[in-house]
């Protein structure tokens, strides 16, 4: 970022080491960017490696990060829904950028990404087809398995009962939705609310979660660039 | 004994008490009566001859347990009893169950029928806590008195319970002071050392604990800095998690994560310490008086508690407890440790959480549960919430 524009950004899937995987994403934006490493007056690291990132000037939990860039694109959000590959976070906001409340699941892969992609391998389809597939359902199926494991064990069985494979799908995204939307309750607000995260690129969940929750969602363009956003902007702008 | 030396051994008593008290009892001719959690007067068995121990949930991954108990049970129940299986309470010569919840009070048939103890006592501690559990209460520590008695082979002489109750007294205001100088100059001592102190209370005899107190007391007081400080931490009260240690490597991490731990009121902690006996009156009624007035738990139902219906954010009196306890210690928040499938505990949460938004004091809850697992999840939520209230200040 330069004076608090978006110059360029990358997005890739982490590895087991974080330091390697952020120095890869790290020069494929500077590159897109057309700069280097040393014009960079700060590195700020969130999110589960951010403690292992050694060329960081900075590291701070992607809650508050997350916080500040919904913030940043949509001022008046209230409610943050972020669904990841491996965790799900729900955040209220107080108007001002900041974290007023926050809650997480991350015991258990139900509710989160790991879930969709353990279905889709099982369906046969690649991820980001999931969503589109469910949105062709012409049944209800109900998956009430709560653990990932199980939910997959569930999905075999109704394959080998020959239930459409979009019925399925649809059912499977009713049930990260219900998980979900358990979570929000918890934060004990309605009002704007905004998905983040990987997932909310899958148009069958967030169809599944508006229905389940009773409401639209705004869906940002680039659902996973928020708290890197937000990164930057707590050393771009402190307040 | 030099502090690092008297917390070292604190340590390592609480992590592992069973050689310590296997070689006390063998070679000291000690005899020993486990306590299953919580509120057992220790005074009382103290009086009867015996040293009151802690039973502890243990550190070892479950095996033999998982046989007999559900994998839902908690904790605490699992731990002990998979001690239990493999022969680690062997030093003890009987052990007291105070039935306080489903899990104690249906687990002790599976424990007792699998250990057998030379003398097994319950204890049916009133549920509710108003004046008429009273007269039940007193006959019930009689009767818990007798059999005491009828195991040791002889009779509580008079005057033997009022000399337990002040030496228990006395460790306890020893600790209390060692609290307070770590709330006046927080990194004092670091919260796993707080624990370690008392949870080290419940593991060796009284009179030897103390004297490791004073003298700990004495060296704390001397020292001009405080060794583990964080000008900038967050100041917060630790609490949840009955019936067993917390995780020391939790507790550092919350320290770590940028906390400055000023107070806990952990069962072996701060819960454990704050009463004081009145020593004029009958003995065997200030135990039942302090079961009585200060018992703050969800185990229990205080009617004193009880709000009208509507305001539900009452019910909860850990809630007014960890407020003023906050307030006390100049805490921004409240870190919870939230010990998986413990059912009083959970059922009484939403009210707790209620009553902190309302009141608006920063309240982090946390998790725990027997297999530790990665910390990073716990780290993120620390850090979190410590950005959280450094963003409102």
């Amino acid at each position: 970022m330069r004076n608090q524009e978006v110059v360029s950004s990358h997005i890739q899937p982490g590895g087991v080491d974080a330091e390697q995987s952020a120095r890869e994403v790290l020069a494929v934006a500077l590159d897109k960017a057309g700069a280097t490493m040393d014009e960079l007056n700060a590195v700020v690291a969130t999110g589960y490696g951010r403690i292992s990132i050694p060329f960081a000037t900075r590291q701070v939990t992607e809650i508050t990060c997350n916080a500040r860039g919904v913030h940043h694109c949509y001022p008046d959000a209230e409610l943050i829904i972020d669904v990841g590959g491996q965790d799900t976070k729900v955040i209220r906001l107080d108007g001002r950028g900041r974290v007023a409340n926050f809650a997480m699941n991350d015991k258990c892969a139900a509710g989160t990404g790991r879930y969709l992609e353990v279905i889709a391998a099982t369906l046969g389809v690649g991820i980001g087809e999931l969503g589109d597939l469910a949105l062709r359902a012409k049944g209800k199926v109900n998956i009430s398995s709560m653990c990932t494991v199980f939910a997959q064990t569930e999905v075999v069985s109704l394959i080998a009962r020959r239930t459409g494979t979009e019925d399925i799908a649809a059912g499977v995204h009713e049930a990260i939705a219900r998980r979900v939307r358990g979570l929000a309750a918890s934060m004990r607000i309605r009002g704007k609310t905004v998905l983040t995260g990987g997932v909310a690129k899958n148009i069958g969940f967030v169809r599944a979660l508006e229905a389940e929750m009773g409401s639209s969602l705004v869906i940002p363009d680039d659902p996973q660039i928020l708290t890197a956003l937000g990164a930057a902007l707590m050393v771009l702008s402190p307040s | 004994m030099e502090r690092e030396a008297i917390l070292g051994f604190m340590e390592d008593l609480a992590r592992d008490p069973s050689a310590y008290l296997a070689e006390r009892a063998k070679n000291h001719d000690v005899r020993m009566i486990g306590c299953l959690p919580m509120y057992v007067p220790e005074e009382l068995i103290h009086a009867a001859g015996f040293l009151p121990v802690a039973v502890m949930e243990g550190r070892e991954p479950i095996s033999l347990a998982n046989s007999q108990l559900m994998t839902h049970s908690c904790g605490f129940t699992r731990g002990s009893y998979d001690s239990a299986l493999t022969g680690a309470l062997s030093y003890l010569d009987g052990v007291v169950n105070p039935l306080l919840c489903d899990q104690l009070r249906f687990f002790s048939d599976i424990w007792f029928e699998t250990n057998r103890f030379r003398h097994t006592f319950y204890l049916h501690l009133p549920y509710k806590l108003d004046p008429n559990a009273a007269g039940f209460l007193l006959r019930e520590l009689g009767s818990f008195q007798s059999g005491l008695e009828s195991a040791a082979g002889r009779e509580m002489l008079p005057g033997d319970l009022r000399e337990s109750i002040r030496l228990f007294n006395r460790d306890r205001a020893a600790m209390r002071r060692v609290y307070a100088l770590r709330r006046e100059r927080p990194g004092l001592i670091r919260a796993r050392d707080a624990v370690n102190l008392v949870a080290s209370s419940m593991l060796m005899p009284r009179e030897e604990h103390v004297a490791l107190v004073l003298g700990l007391v004495k060296e704390l007081e001397q020292l001009s800095s405080p060794p583990h400080v964080n000008a900038d931490g967050v100041r917060v009260v630790l609490a949840g998690h009955p019936c067993a240690m917390p995780d020391a490597e939790v507790l550092d991490l919350v320290e770590e994560a940028g906390c400055v731990v000023v107070d806990d009121d952990f069962y072996f902690g701060g819960a454990a310490i704050r009463d004081v006996l009145d020593e004029e009156m009958p003995p065997i009624e200030a135990l039942v008086g302090r079961y009585m007035r200060r018992t703050i738990c969800p185990t229990k139902d205080d009617p004193s508690v009880f709000a009208p219906l509507g305001s539900a954010s009452y019910r909860s009196n850990q809630a007014e407890h960890l407020i003023h306890l906050a307030r006390e210690s100049r805490a921004e928040g409240v870190i919870y440790l939230r010990e998986i499938y413990c059912d009083p505990f959970d059922f009484e949460y939403p009210f707790l959480r209620e009553r902190m938004d309302e009141v608006g004091l920063p309240f982090l809850p946390i998790g725990t549960e027997h297999e530790i697992g990665t910390l990073e999840p716990v780290r993120t939520r620390v850090q979190a919430f410590v950005e959280m209230v450094r963003q409102r200040t």
